[in-house]
Parts: C-alpha cells; sequence; structure tokens
C-alpha cells in the first residue's frame, strides 16, 4: 500500500477517534471557543479524507492543486478563532514581553518556509504552502500567549488548557514539517510525522475536553 | 452559453415566478425564491465551469474534485450572505433558504448532466444524483449558512470562522463529486446522509434547547 495513503489513513482514524470522543462539546449551551475547537477536529478529518479520497480514486496529488490544503487552512482557521475567542474569555491583557515572545517564537518556527522555497515545489505549492504556515504561525502565537499568561488568569482556563496549548504548538509544527517533507519528497518521513499528528491530535482532543470538563464550561 | 441548458433553466423557472406571487405566507414566497436562484446560480457556474475548464486545460474529473466545488460554494454563498446582510430579522430564517438554494442547484445541474450523458444513465444513476447530489448541495449551503446564523444571532463577526466553514463545505463537496464519479458511488449517496442528518439533529436540539430556556424565562 501507498506510504502516503497509510498516512493519510492513520490521520483521519484519529480525527474520527477524536469526532466521536469529542461529540458533547457541539452542545448550544457550551461556549463559542468549544464549538470551535470541535471544527477544527471535523474539518482536518474531512480534509484528510479528501486526500484518501483523492489516493484511491488514482487522481494525482503531487504538484497539482486540490483541495487538500483547504482542510489544513479551514482547521487553523477555527482553531485561530477558538484561541482568539479563549483570549476574550480571560480578558488579561498581555504584557509587552509576552506579546514579544509570543510573537518572536512563532515567526522563529515560521521561518521553516525559507527552507521549502529551496524544495521542489511549484508556484503555486508555494503560495498555498505560504498560506498554511501563516496560519500555523498565528495559531503558535496563541498557544505560546496563553501559556504565558498562566499565572495572570484568575477564571483557571489557561491553566486547565495547558497541556493542550503545548500539544496545539506541536500539531502546528507537525503541519509544517509536513509541508517540508513534501518540499523535499521525503514520504519516509510523512509516515513518521502522521502518527506522531495522529497522537498528538488525540492527545489534543482529550486534554481539552478534560480542560473544559475542570472549569466546569460543559454541559 | 449553451443553448439547452437555457431552455431547461427556462422551462423549470418560468411556471414557477407566478408562483411566486401568489404565495401567501413569507416564507413560502421566499423559499421558492431562493429556489430560482438556486437555479440561476447554477445556470451561472455551469458556464464559468465551461470557461474555467478551458482556460486551466484540466480534464473533468481533476477539475471537478478541485476547482468546480470552490466556484460552486463560493456563488451559491453569495445570495445568502446578502440575504443576511440586508434583509434577515432573525437568524433562524437563514437556513430554510440555504436548503431552498441546494435542492435548487440540485436539481438544475442534474438535468444539465443528465443532457450531457442521455445515452449512459440508469435509473440506479438517478437516485444516487437526485438524492445524493440534492442532499450533499443543501449540506453544504447548510453548513455556510449555519455561521451565518450563528453571526446574525450573537452579532459578532467571526470571519475566521464562516472562512473554516466555507473551507468544509468545499471540501465535503470535492469528495462527493471524487466518489460520484468512480466505482464507489455508493459512498457518495451515504455522504450527504451522514452529515444530513446530524446538522437537522442539532438544529433540532438547538432549537429544544432554547425553546426550553424561553419557557423557564
Amino acid at each position: 500500500m501507498n506510504i502516503l495513503l497509510i498516512s493519510y489513513l492513520i490521520v483521519s482514524f484519529a480525527c474520527l477517534i477524536c469526532v466521536f470522543i469529542g461529540y458533547r462539546l457541539l452542545h448550544p449551551h457550551n461556549k463559542l471557543f468549544i464549538t470551535l475547537c470541535y471544527l477544527f477536529f471535523i474539518v482536518f478529518f474531512f480534509g484528510r479524507v479528501y486526500e484518501v479520497s483523492r489516493i484511491v480514486l488514482g487522481l494525482n496529488i503531487y504538484n497539482t492543486f486540490e483541495l487538500g490544503f483547504l482542510g489544513i487552512v479551514g482547521a487553523f482557521s477555527f482553531l485561530l478563532s477558538s484561541n482568539f475567542s479563549i483570549r476574550g474569555e480571560t480578558k488579561i491583557k498581555a504584557s509587552k514581553k509576552v506579546f514579544i515572545t509570543s510573537l518572536l517564537f512563532s515567526i522563529i518556527i515560521g521561518l521553516m518556509y525559507i527552507l521549502i522555497l529551496y524544495g521542489k515545489v511549484n508556484l503555486q505549492e508555494k503560495i498555498t504552502d505560504f498560506i498554511m504556515i501563516l496560519y500555523a504561525s498565528s495559531n503558535i502565537y496563541y498557544f505560546m500567549r496563553h501559556l504565558l499568561l498562566i499565572k495572570d488568569d484568575k477564571t483557571g482556563l489557561l491553566k486547565s488548557l495547558k497541556i493542550y496549548n503545548i500539544l496545539g504548538i506541536g500539531f502546528s509544527i507537525l503541519i509544517d514539517l509536513l509541508l517540508l517533507s513534501f518540499a523535499y519528497n521525503l514520504y519516509d518521513n510523512i509516515l513518521v510525522i502522521s502518527i506522531f499528528m495522529g497522537a498528538d491530535l488525540l492527545m489534543m482532543m482529550l486534554t481539552f475536553k478534560k480542560g473544559v470538563e475542570e472549569c466546569k464550561l460543559m454541559n | 452559453m449553451q443553448t439547452n441548458e437555457l431552455i431547461v433553466y427556462l422551462c423549470i423557472v418560468l411556471p414557477m415566478i407566478p408562483v411566486v406571487f401568489a404565495m401567501r405566507d413569507k416564507f413560502s414566497k421566499r423559499f421558492l425564491l431562493f429556489m430560482i436562484i438556486g437555479l440561476t446560480v447554477c445556470l451561472v457556474s455551469a458556464q464559468l465551469n465551461t470557461i474555467f475548464m478551458q482556460k486551466l486545460n484540466m480534464d473533468m474529473l481533476n477539475y471537478s474534485t478541485a476547482i468546480s466545488p470552490i466556484n460552486e460554494e463560493i456563488l451559491k454563498a453569495i445570495p445568502l450572505i446578502i440575504f443576511t446582510l440586508a434583509f434577515a430579522k432573525k437568524g433562524d430564517e437563514i437556513l430554510p433558504l440555504a436548503f431552498a438554494i441546494g435542492v435548487g442547484f440540485a436539481i438544475l445541474e442534474s438535468i444539465i448532466v443528465y443532457c450531457n450523458n442521455i445515452g449512459d444513465v440508469t435509473v440506479s444513476w438517478a437516485f444516487i444524483r437526485g438524492f445524493g447530489a440534492a442532499l450533499m448541495h443543501c449540506v453544504s449551503t447548510a453548513m455556510i449558512a449555519m455561521g451565518l446564523s450563528y453571526v446574525f444571532n450573537n452579532n459578532k463577526s467571526h470571519l475566521e470562522g464562516i472562512l473554516g466553514l466555507f473551507s468544509l463545505a468545499i471540501i465535503y463537496h470535492g469528495i462527493f463529486n471524487a466518489f460520484v464519479q468512480s466505482k464507489y458511488s455508493f459512498v457518495a449517496l451515504l455522504l450527504p446522509l451522514l452529515l444530513f442528518i446530524p446538522i437537522n439533529f442539532i438544529e433540532y436540539k438547538k432549537r429544544k434547547y432554547f425553546e426550553k430556556i424561553e419557557k423557564v424565562k
């Protein structure tokens, strides 16, 4: 079986489990950031299923425009929206130090894009990869910010979501590494990254669910 | 514009126009009007797809799984966005109209596909196309409508969230288009059902929940 197909199936399966585990997160009484986080898993799942369907049907997924990247962009959009809502929920004004540290961290990770530019990528891939890395870095900024603000948070939300935030950074970095592996045609790496990504996603769902339950925010 | 498509479009839409005026209640009027909009959007997107396919020099399968979902979902969402911004008074009004656009779109799309493959189609094709495609178009438009409805109800702008829902609708459409043209076309029939039921269940649960809150108040 194709290595890519196995990789995508692993991540799809992990996402599907996450969708089943967290079905209660969709309750209408739940806070917006909870629903948005759940939608992140759904979009990511569909994005991976789309890739699986293209491989199964014998369609090209290399050096061509396809919708798989929208799965990542859409997922990151929900994650960003969720992070933004958490920021609104905690109502903490970050100090300059926190702002600069988070920003620098996200920019450093984002610089991985330069390595992608030197890989075997066409213009269309350069653009889509840039969008994905931009989204990943924006999310890393918020995850980092939430980690640095744990002490200032009186609601206890950031403390209970500490591991989730660390795993969120891990997920964003794994996406960057995935793009990098594609740029250099390192398909064996993709399998390893996918295994880590699947585990990371499962842990993210479990820690997020536990975190919001701890804060009594879930119905 | 291809004459056949225009003739089919006119044959369906023209009898519907007087009926819109004959409808008594606002909801029925709007529903029928949005079905007509859905049919019109399908005609426009069919023309755009023909132009883009020639310009991009892509084969049908690749084009329908990669480009046409983007084109169609954006076109279907435009009337909904205009309605939400200019005419909607309640967020709940948006979802049924999204279904109407989806049904209208699916009807004309199925007929156009049928006209282009008259000799090859079977009754099972009609089932998959008629049932699956209609539900798929309804569900994908409903996803965007749910986001718009949320934004409307809560008076908050969640551009990122709407973008996420757009992505979801487009990918879902892409998966459907991929399977409907393959030997696994039964998946294309199941896929919309798998989402249509949860979307309606969530809406039902939400309605019940808010009714309960209203009663308590």
